[in-house]
Formats: C-alpha cells, sequence, structure tokens
C-alpha cells in the first residue's frame, strides 16, 4: 500500500469515529481527548503529504476539522451522559423519567453527528479515486468485524 | 517495533469510535454505561449484601436477563454493523439505502434501552434502599 493510500485510508476511516471510547472498554490509557487530537493530527499530516491538488487538499483539511469537532463533542457529551446516568442510578429513588430524558438526549444528539458524519462520508467519496475507496472500504469492513470483541474487552 | 504497537492501538481506539457511530456502541445499552459497573460485577455484589436467599435467587434472575439480552442485542448489532459495511464498501450507493438499515437499527436500540430500564427497575423492587446503596454506591464527584 502506498503511503498517499494508507493516509487517504486513516482519513476516510477517521470520518466515521464518533467517540465512545471514554467508556467502550477502550484500551488506551490516554484521554479520549487526546486520542481524537493524536489520531486527527495524523490524518492532517497525511493529506498534507499525499493529496497533491491544493484544492482537493484544502477540502479534505475542512472536512477533518469538521470530523474532529464531532468527534470532540460525541466524547465530552457521551461523558457527561455516563456521570448522570451514574448518579440517577445510585439514587433508589430516581424515577423512570429521570432516566428516559438523559437517553433521549444521548441519543438525539448521537444520531444528529451521524448525519453529519454520513454527509461528510459522501462528500469525502465523492473527493476519493476509485482506487483508494477500494482502499479504504477494505479497512473500514475490518474494523467492522474486530469491534464487537474490543467493546468486549 | 514501538511504532508498530501504536499505530496498532491507535487503530483499535478508531475501530470503537467506528462501532460507536454506525452500531450504537453495546455498552450504551448494557449495564456498564447505566450503573458503571460491569453486569458481572453486579451479580457478585448481589451474592455478598442480599441475604435473603428468595430475592437474592431473583434479583439474579434479573442480572441473568439483562446479561442474555445485551449479549443478543450485541449480536444483531453486529450483524447490522456488517449489513452497513456492506452497503458502504459499494461505492455509489445511495445515502437512502443505508438509511434504511440505520432506521432498523435505531428503532433496536430503542427498544432495547426501555429494556434495560425494565431489567433496572425490577432490580430496584428487589432490593432495599440500604442494599442498593452497596451494590450501587454513589459515583465519586
Amino acid at each position: 500500500m502506498t503511503t498517499a493510500t494508507r493516509l487517504t485510508t486513516r482519513l476516510v476511516v477517521g470520518f466515521v469515529a464518533l467517540s465512545l471510547a471514554s467508556f467502550a472498554g477502550c484500551k488506551s490509557d490516554a484521554p479520549p481527548a487526546e486520542v481524537i487530537q493524536t489520531e486527527m493530527s495524523q490524518v492532517r499530516d497525511v493529506i498534507r503529504g499525499s493529496v497533491e491538488n491544493v484544492d482537493r487538499q484544502a477540502s479534505l483539511l475542512l472536512m477533518v476539522d469538521e470530523l474532529e469537532a464531532l468527534l470532540m463533542d460525541q466524547s465530552q457529551d457521551l461523558q457527561e451522559g455516563a456521570r448522570a446516568l451514574h448518579k440517577l442510578n445510585a439514587d433508589y429513588n430516581s424515577s423512570r423519567s429521570d432516566f428516559e430524558r438523559v437517553y433521549e438526549g444521548i441519543t438525539e444528539r448521537r444520531r444528529e453527528r451521524r448525519r453529519q458524519a454520513l454527509d461528510l462520508h459522501f462528500r469525502m467519496e465523492g473527493l476519493t479515486r476509485v482506487d483508494e475507496w477500494k482502499l479504504i472500504n477494505t479497512h473500514t469492513a475490518k474494523a467492522f468485524e474486530v469491534m464487537p470483541r474490543l467493546e468486549e474487552g | 517495533m514501538k511504532r508498530a504497537r501504536t499505530s496498532s492501538r491507535s487503530g483499535q481506539v478508531l475501530i470503537l469510535l467506528a462501532g460507536a457511530l454506525f452500531i450504537g456502541g453495546s455498552t450504551l445499552l448494557t449495564g456498564r454505561y447505566l450503573t458503571g459497573h460491569d453486569i458481572r460485577d453486579v451479580d457478585k455484589a448481589l451474592q455478598d449484601v442480599v441475604d435473603d436467599p428468595e430475592r437474592l435467587a431473583k434479583a439474579r434472575e434479573v442480572i441473568k436477563t439483562w446479561r442474555k439480552d445485551g449479549n443478543y442485542f450485541h449480536k444483531r448489532t453486529k450483524q447490522r454493523g456488517s449489513m452497513v459495511t456492506e452497503l458502504l464498501k459499494s461505492r455509489g450507493t445511495p445515502p437512502s439505502t443505508i438509511q434504511i438499515t440505520l432506521v432498523d437499527m435505531d428503532e433496536d436500540t430503542d427498544t432495547t434501552l426501555q429494556r434495560v430500564l425494565d431489567y433496572r427497575f425490577a432490580l430496584r423492587e428487589l432490593l432495599t434502599a440500604e442494599e442498593w446503596a452497596e451494590v450501587f454506591p454513589p459515583p465519586a464527584e
């Protein structure tokens, strides 16, 4: 795999990343925000080093900025949601509607971010060559195959 | 070697994150995200805390069903994740096609969230306030 395709792969795999890393059994010791920033920084380096077309490079970098913002927001949201739920759960007298309010907020915001990420996906697809796209999807497929096992870990 | 380990770890994080987007993250629907505790640890705590054999048996049955349901949900979301992957692999897949699978996943998630609450409140009915406080101590501020 060339550097260009490897880097492009990282970029587009990254687009799907909305973080549950704070509580999903993530084995990295680094805080989620740090992980996200590191990943996105690497993706930016890849784009700068591999996409020669100035316009395409600029567009992809803007998409990475959008992705990073989505990731950070989602990570923060999930951490706050988990704290709220743990507190409610510890209270013997919490009502069901208390939990439902928290769940609904998390779910609604996650789905909106998913919508935005999918929009990014299709925009990136439009900027990606056929050979790059094939590699990207191969990596995405591997990610889905391994994900459940890692979550259990 | 050091670079390879770092890359692998980063890849694992991305894998988790990818799952969170399309699959919803099974931990969101099982014990840990709701309670802050692994459901297996809750089962152990119940055995330490609840002295009444009849209530303990019923509480452990709730946990058993909760775990079973969580595992089943995990399998379903994995299957749906594979479906979404296949759709995404195909260049030119219309967004509306992916959306159909996501709507199915969302409906399943909503139903499962309600069942998780069913289990939580079924357990709550079986424990005293004192027992509850021991099994689920307040989180550190």
